[in-house]
């Protein structure tokens, strides 16, 4: 046990160290957190730049002699809502950057064939291939780690407001859900590599994945075209009627992983205003479904990636670019 | 010649992928403190026979013991014993070499890894290259590195799988020299898959032949040289054998 | 007889990249995946559209039941070039990957095995090999463009039993080399990438990143700047303010604006999404007007991603060297 333990702790360091000296994957980490940090910024000259547009509006308004003036529409926008984009930033780019966290924990090793040098060690499989997800699982923590405090920072400096406790526990919950769906993601970038024998074949196959569950189960669930999905704004548009969207919906909408998320994202950020009056137990308790899908597939994919691996046979390996 | 035990030996061990026969029957023995030299041609089964005994895969039939252990049933056991360079290594290109090595001894639960790392590299006269990435190293340099991780944890066997393949002349020399003095000063048991047949005749003290999985041949090198007296070189009783064996 | 003799080398080396291609299980399942997501998308443009009619007929009867006349509601049109949406934006976002696989295993193939070696140890010159590939991946995807529109025009007249218009046939094609144009890009740009990386998965992943950077993330960050966007059904609307009105007070908020829309510029997604968009009429005020109002507008884009294409085949030029090419993987 004990020996399994320090092993279990090599390997585990070994994934981090070879990680963050790996150029590819500083480059995504870098886009990722410069977005998450940008996101507030357009939050924030979003928000400040409506907000004049509605005086300039009323303005121009009062100059064509209108007496009814409609109220403001921003007024009182939840103060989390300028994080909506990281939304879209999770789903676009850290979930791709899971993937290839995933991909390359297990490509590289059988690239370099230190695959065969560590089962030429007293090491167990189990233990490898727990090493490696907890490697994985790590990182990606350290990762959302950070972006909950690039978050919390630019909303004081940026922003120049203090959030609420609520609304900090609304925001790191959101990060631990994040953090959930990246970790899927992770898992079916390491079940590729794991399985397939062609490296870029690895990698595009959970980039298909990856594409189905972005774009294609919400929009054969609600209609709507691919790209108009990645509007915050819009996701709340009414769904078409009718049987075809009415079956897609019960068959495709649970297993619609983007769907899920976005469904627990949006009231802990407060997209709207309806959410802001929800406390952290309402919130996970109007959206309980969506927060243990998320985690039930969590825990297929791993439980896929074990038997991939109880598959894979070190001597038959044969890997191409 | 030999009345030690042997510290590895195969009985009817057989392997099949699918319904081809990678390895057939195979009885042998290798002798505590001999450098192996296990020769045959593309695809006899020398790789296949490395694997099984190195504990990476499993035969279909037959058993192998390394080092008094079964190989399938105590392969936690024959690993914590042997050190193995499989072909065509390279590592974490952007780790360092102390890096590399250092997890790799870890994973065999050496203690001291530090000081352990120096006094192997000292051995191999192998110093100042610890801090380097292995992005920036040659073949050679490589090769020894693969020396060095598999003797870390002093394993008894040491398994190389042609080591000497995409070496120039002088990393050759170099590894031969590394071979035999680890025979020699450390007591290591070698046992090489290899096809040139210069290198067995300067490196081991006994040879094996395989052919399309059967073993056709064993001796010690100089028993072999004393019984083909005619022929001039190892090469030509190779030729010889192979010959032979599909006649 | 140099001349024809490079015309020959072009020709061998597009016939290569073509057959080879087909062969390729990367390529194949994406281009299989695609043609599934254009049927995806037209049939839930179709169900969307039975959607709103439904709701409309549901609508007036409502209102016929009150006593009121439907006036005020506008019947649902049906233009099969507007069934196009999806496609275009699977094409934006799909289309891109196929270009950036293609660029990948078009310089991968050279740099794993050493034909090329044989290749350039013969006559062949630079610009023959660069236009020989480029004249492949061309009819590799007009080939795939063109079952594509194929598919199109089977599922709007075959099934949906509406034929096309002579302008909306010209509209289609125009779409269709607006679209070889975009998919072109990424081909030259990942094709770059190949050369200029050493190994080569890493080109495939940069490639990525590129793709989700200037298809997907900037012109969702033009999108969410976009002060009409921030409600659902649009800001102006909801402050029942006239056009000129909206200009007016957009005119002040220059810098804003200015910085947003240099976000859109920069991403080569966007010029074609507009193009496409107008001359589809899936853009609605640009729907039914003759091809030189659309264009009148929108010569801007088409200049755009004609620019991106042959900048990035200049760049392919002043990159490329037989080192490179031949530079495997240390």
């Amino acid at each position: 046990m004990y020996v399994m333990a320090k092993q279990l702790a090599t390997i585990i360091s070994n994934e981090l160290r070879v990680l963050i000296r790996e150029r590819t994957f500083i480059l995504l980490l870098g886009v990722f957190l410069l977005m998450t940090l940008f996101s507030s910024y357009i939050g924030w000259t979003t928000k400040t730049t409506i907000l004049a547009i509605y005086k300039a509006s009323v303005l121009s308004l009062q100059h064509a002699g209108v007496t009814q003036i409609p109220p403001n529409p921003f007024i009182g926008i939840p103060a989390l809502s300028i994080f909506r984009n990281m939304i879209i930033y999770i789903f676009l780019i850290g979930s791709l950057m899971a993937i290839v966290m995933g991909h390359r924990a297990f490509i590289r090793e059988r690239k370099s064939r230190t695959i065969q040098l560590i089962f030429s060690k007293p090491v167990k499989k189990q233990t490898f291939i727990l090493g490696k997800i907890i490697g994985i699982t790590v990182a990606l923590f350290s990762i959302v780690l950070i972006t909950f405090f690039i978050s919390i920072i630019s909303s004081h400096l940026i922003l120049r407001q203090q959030l609420s406790v609520l609304e900090t526990e609304k925001l790191a919950l959101y990060y631990v859900m994040s953090f959930v769906y990246m970790l899927i993601f992770a898992m079916i970038g390491l079940w590729a590599a794991i399985v397939f024998d062609t490296e870029s074949l690895a990698l595009l196959v959970p980039v298909i994945i990856w594409i189905a569950v972005t774009f294609i189960f919400p929009e054969l669930t609600t209609g709507q075209n691919p790209v108009a999905l990645l509007n915050p704004t819009n996701i709340a548009v009414t769904t078409p009627t009718g049987p075809f969207f009415t079956l897609m919906h019960t068959v495709l909408a649970p297993i619609s992983i983007e769907q899920q998320y976005t469904a627990i994202a949006q009231p802990l950020l407060e997209t709207q205003k309806q959410f802001q009056s929800l406390s952290l137990s309402a919130a996970i308790i109007q959206k309980v479904s969506s927060v243990l899908l998320l985690l039930l597939y969590y825990l297929m994919a791993m439980i896929v990636n074990a038997y991939a691996f109880v598959r894979y046979k070190v001597t038959n390996d044969k890997i191409y670019e | 010649m030999n009345t030690n035990n042997p510290v590895i030996e195969t009985k009817s061990l057989s392997h099949s992928y699918n319904s081809y026969h990678a390895l057939d029957n195979l009885d042998l023995q290798v002798y505590e403190r001999e450098i192996f030299g296990f020769l045959g041609h593309n695809g006899a089964g020398k790789t296949t026979t490395i694997n099984i005994l190195t504990t990476l895969m499993q035969p279909s039939s037959g058993t192998a013991m390394v080092a008094g252990y079964d190989t399938v049933k105590q392969s936690m056991q024959v690993r914590q014993q042997i050190g193995y360079l499989p072909e065509n290594v390279t590592f974490y290109n952007n780790l360092t070499a102390f890096e590399n090595l250092s997890f790799f001894a870890r994973l065999s639960g050496v203690d001291n890894v530090v000081k352990r790392i120096e006094e192997v590299l000292d051995f191999l006269e192998f110093r100042g290259i610890e801090h380097k990435k292995l992005g920036e190293f040659s073949k050679g340099m490589r090769q020894r590195i693969g020396i060095a991780q598999a003797i870390m944890h002093e394993p008894k066997i040491l398994f190389l799988d042609e080591p000497t393949s995409g070496l120039d002349p002088l990393g050759i020399k170099k590894l031969r020299e590394i071979i035999i003095r680890l025979n020699k000063e450390k007591h290591l048991t070698i046992f090489m898959n290899t096809h040139l047949l210069s290198e067995v005749a300067k490196t081991c003290t006994s040879i094996g032949v395989l052919n399309h999985g059967k073993l056709i041949y064993k001796d010690t090198l100089d028993n072999t040289l004393r019984r083909f007296p005619s022929e001039v070189s190892l090469e030509e009783i190779y030729v010889q054998m192979e010959i032979k064996s599909t006649s | 007889m140099t001349k024809s003799m490079n015309n020959t080398a072009v020709w061998i080396i597009a016939k290569k990249e073509y057959s080879d291609a087909i062969k390729n299980v990367l390529f194949v399942t994406l281009v299989v995946f695609l043609l599934f997501l254009t049927a995806v998308s037209l049939l839930v443009a179709g169900f969307n559209f039975q959607s709103q009619v439904t709701q409309y007929n549901a609508a007036i009867s409502q209102l016929h039941a009150l006593g009121q006349t439907g006036a005020v509601l506008e019947k649902p049109q049906y233009f099969p070039l507007q069934m196009l949406r999806g496609t275009i934006e699977y094409l934006e976002i799909i289309g891109a990957i196929i270009g950036i696989i293609l660029g990948y295993i078009s310089i991968a193939k050279e740099k794993g095995n050493n034909t090329l070696q044989l290749l350039l140890s013969r006559p062949v010159s630079k610009s023959s090999f660069i236009f020989g590939k480029i004249l492949g991946n061309s009819l590799l995807l007009i080939s795939l463009l063109g079952l594509i529109v194929f598919f199109i025009m089977i599922a709007i007249t075959g099934i949906g039993h509406v034929m096309f218009l002579p302008l909306e046939l010209i509209k289609l094609f125009l779409a269709f080399i607006f679209s070889y144009i975009y998919l072109m890009f990424f081909y030259t740009l990942s094709a770059l990438l190949s050369l200029l990386f050493k190994n080569l998965p890493n080109a495939l992943i940069v490639g990525f990143v590129i793709w989700l950077l200037i298809v997907l993330v900037i012109p969702q960050i033009g999108d969410t700047m976009d002060p009409d966007n921030q409600i659902p059904g649009g800001f102006f609307n909801s402050m029942h303010m006239t056009k000129t009105q909206q200009q007016g007070v957009i005119t002040k908020f220059k810098t804003y604006e200015t910085l947003r829309n240099a976000l859109e510029e920069s991403s080569v997604e966007k010029h074609y999404e507009r193009l496409a968009f107008a001359t589809l009429g899936i853009k609605t005020m640009y729907n039914d007007k003759s091809l030189s109002i659309i264009f009148q507008d929108k010569w801007g884009d088409l200049v755009w991603i004609i620019s991106y294409y042959m900048g990035s085949i200049i760049l392919s030029f002043a990159v490329f060297s037989n080192k490179r090419i031949l530079g495997k993987e240390t």
